[in-house]
């Protein structure tokens, strides 16, 4: 992706193997740092209800987890380790996103307007925000360096023989996109535009907001899954977002400044768990059952993190109880949110805590 | 005190499961309108206030015991009793016992929605059946365990790595609240 010289100066450029893998690491922390504020919102739709918002969130927590890959993949095929089972990995929210986007602050909320508008924020493409960083530029100054790297450093350097085994294909199932093994600077590259696109969709250097999207290549909306890995086409997450937030569909002759105006997208937002903003534990502090169940969770969430970390280190294999227990921790934090707070004023339900719980 | 709380204590009790754990599978007001709907009311109040009493007065196995001797063993709370238990567990509505139906049964309580006919109670009830976490187990079709995790055997994918004995493990995970 291109990074305007303005942008450019609000990274240090990459110009070393540990800085690389540094930012990467970060990149880890950065997707990981995502998919609490989106389960939040998912686990909190009511069963069979707001299903169309429900797929949307869904496919896009389907593609964080696919961006981690990649980016882990990048880390291991470098030489690195990526590291996923220490307290500090995961934020306490509410939070600013790692990658150091200061212009916008992340809560965990339930699904709601208020959630929406930081999901946006958390998507939004490079060019809609000139004085500001997005995830998209974090990534395009990994891109420079892995570029330049690669031009000063021997190959057998920049990728070394016998690194770890990376996280393949066959582990990845339900979502949009391919992981592909990252063995040189060419699929080191696609592992990452792969993201950038995704999240942002990938639009031309002369991306223009007025123009009606026609919905081909080079708008800046589409998410590339089409153009990189022959999938359906899909809007990149922000518009995604975008189209809930608005309760409409994009149709042919929309334009970034015009929203989408297509037909309506049923949302039903009182078909929602009311669960408190941000949880923390000390919401639990009268409540032992609810204190025991989301300690439950955390316990989950730990194991799930140790997986992770495992599978990341040398034992991909671990991925399939991994997924197992994605599924236990989803139980869990819907079994929090079907229960009010006991004489909470405001009504508010419970909710996750996502704590790492070994120090 | 409210009817919809009290049949949350009396289903702790039966289960075994906290309120909180019961509330969390997000149809306890469901189950409590089947009863509603297919008990008399006075014998519903009756299993309430027993089982009430008995829970401000016993405790733990004590408490097991009496319930069983004053509630399960009781002619007219017995079956109504057992019938909450198996809805909790298998999402399930048995039809009342012949006897029971015969002297204490009265027809349509509400005409048209529930019937005192064996049913499945709904399509989320059979996801939510405690029968499955009880099990160590999940409802087919319905409740994802992850690709390949069938190949393990119950709990497996939980002890495949060792959290460590640092974790406190309190009384109330066990349920033991009631």
């Amino acid at each position: 992706m291109y990074l305007s010289a303005d942008k450019q100066k609000r990274f240090t450029p990459i110009t070393s193997i540990s800085e690389l893998h540094q930012q990467l690491q970060l990149a880890i922390e950065l997707e990981f740092s995502t998919l609490p504020p989106y389960l939040s919102a998912l686990y909190s739709i009511k069963e069979n209800t707001n299903n169309c918002a429900y797929q949307v969130i869904q496919s896009v927590v389907m593609e964080e987890m696919f961006h981690l890959t990649n980016a882990a993949n990048v880390l291991i095929a470098t030489g690195g380790s990526p590291a996923l089972n220490n307290t500090d990995f995961i934020p306490s929210f509410p939070t600013r996103l790692p990658d150091g986007e200061q212009w916008f602050e992340v809560s965990l909320l339930k699904f709601s307007p208020e959630a929406l508008q930081t999901f946006k924020y958390i998507e939004e493409p490079s060019e809609n925000v000139p004085g500001k960083i997005t995830i998209g530029d974090f990534y395009a100054n990994v891109e420079k360096g892995l570029t330049y790297l690669s031009e000063t450093l021997p190959p057998d350097e920049l990728f070394p023989a016998n690194t770890g085994p990376q996280i393949a294909h066959k582990y990845y199932y339900g979502g949009g996109g391919e992981i592909t093994p990252v063995t040189d600077l060419d699929s080191a590259m696609f592992a990452i535009n792969a993201i950038i696109a995704q999240g942002e969709g990938i639009p031309d250097r002369c991306w223009d907001p007025d123009k009606p999207f026609p919905l081909e290549e080079g708008t800046g909306i589409a998410s590339g899954d089409h153009q990189l890995f022959m999938q359906p086409r899909e809007l990149a997450h922000y518009y995604r977002f975008n189209e809930l937030a608005c309760g409409r569909r994009y149709v042919c002759g929309d334009s970034h400044n015009s929203g989408p105006t297509g037909p309506k997208i049923p949302i039903d937002y009182a078909q929602v768990y009311n669960m408190k903003p941000n949880p923390n534990s000390g919401d639990y502090a009268f409540a032992p059952e609810l204190a025991a169940l989301d300690y439950e969770f955390n316990r989950i969430f730990t194991l799930l993190l140790d997986q992770l970390h495992n599978a990341f280190n040398g034992d991909p294999e671990l991925l399939v109880p991994a997924v197992g227990t994605m599924f236990k921790l989803k139980e869990l934090a819907q079994e929090l949110m079907r229960n009010p707070i006991p004489d909470s004023p405001e009504q508010y339900n419970a909710g996750p805590t996502w704590q790492y719980l070994k120090s | 005190m409210d009817k919809l709380a009290d049949f949350y204590q009396v289903s702790v009790v039966l289960t075994g499961y906290n309120r909180s754990r019961l509330m969390a599978t997000g149809i306890g007001e469901e189950y409590f309108e089947v009863l509603t709907s297919l008990v008399p009311g006075k014998i519903i109040d009756e299993l309430f206030i027993c089982s009430r009493a008995l829970a401000h007065e016993y405790k733990g196995e004590a408490l097991n015991e009496k319930f069983r001797e004053q509630i399960l063993s009781n002619d007219r709370l017995g079956p109504v009793a057992r019938n909450i238990l198996k809805m909790w567990y298998l999402s399930l509505w048995y039809q009342l016992p012949q006897s029971w139906r015969e002297t204490y049964g009265v027809p349509s309580q509400t005409p048209g929605k529930y019937q005192d006919i064996d049913f499945v109670i709904s399509e989320n009830a059979y996801i939510q059946g405690l029968v499955w976490p009880a099990l160590g187990s999940h409802p087919m079709g319905a409740k994802q365990p992850g690709y390949g995790t069938w190949a393990f055997k119950p709990g497996e994918e939980l002890t495949r790595i060792n959290l460590g004995t640092d974790h406190p493990v309190s009384d109330i995970e066990e349920g033991n609240l009631s």
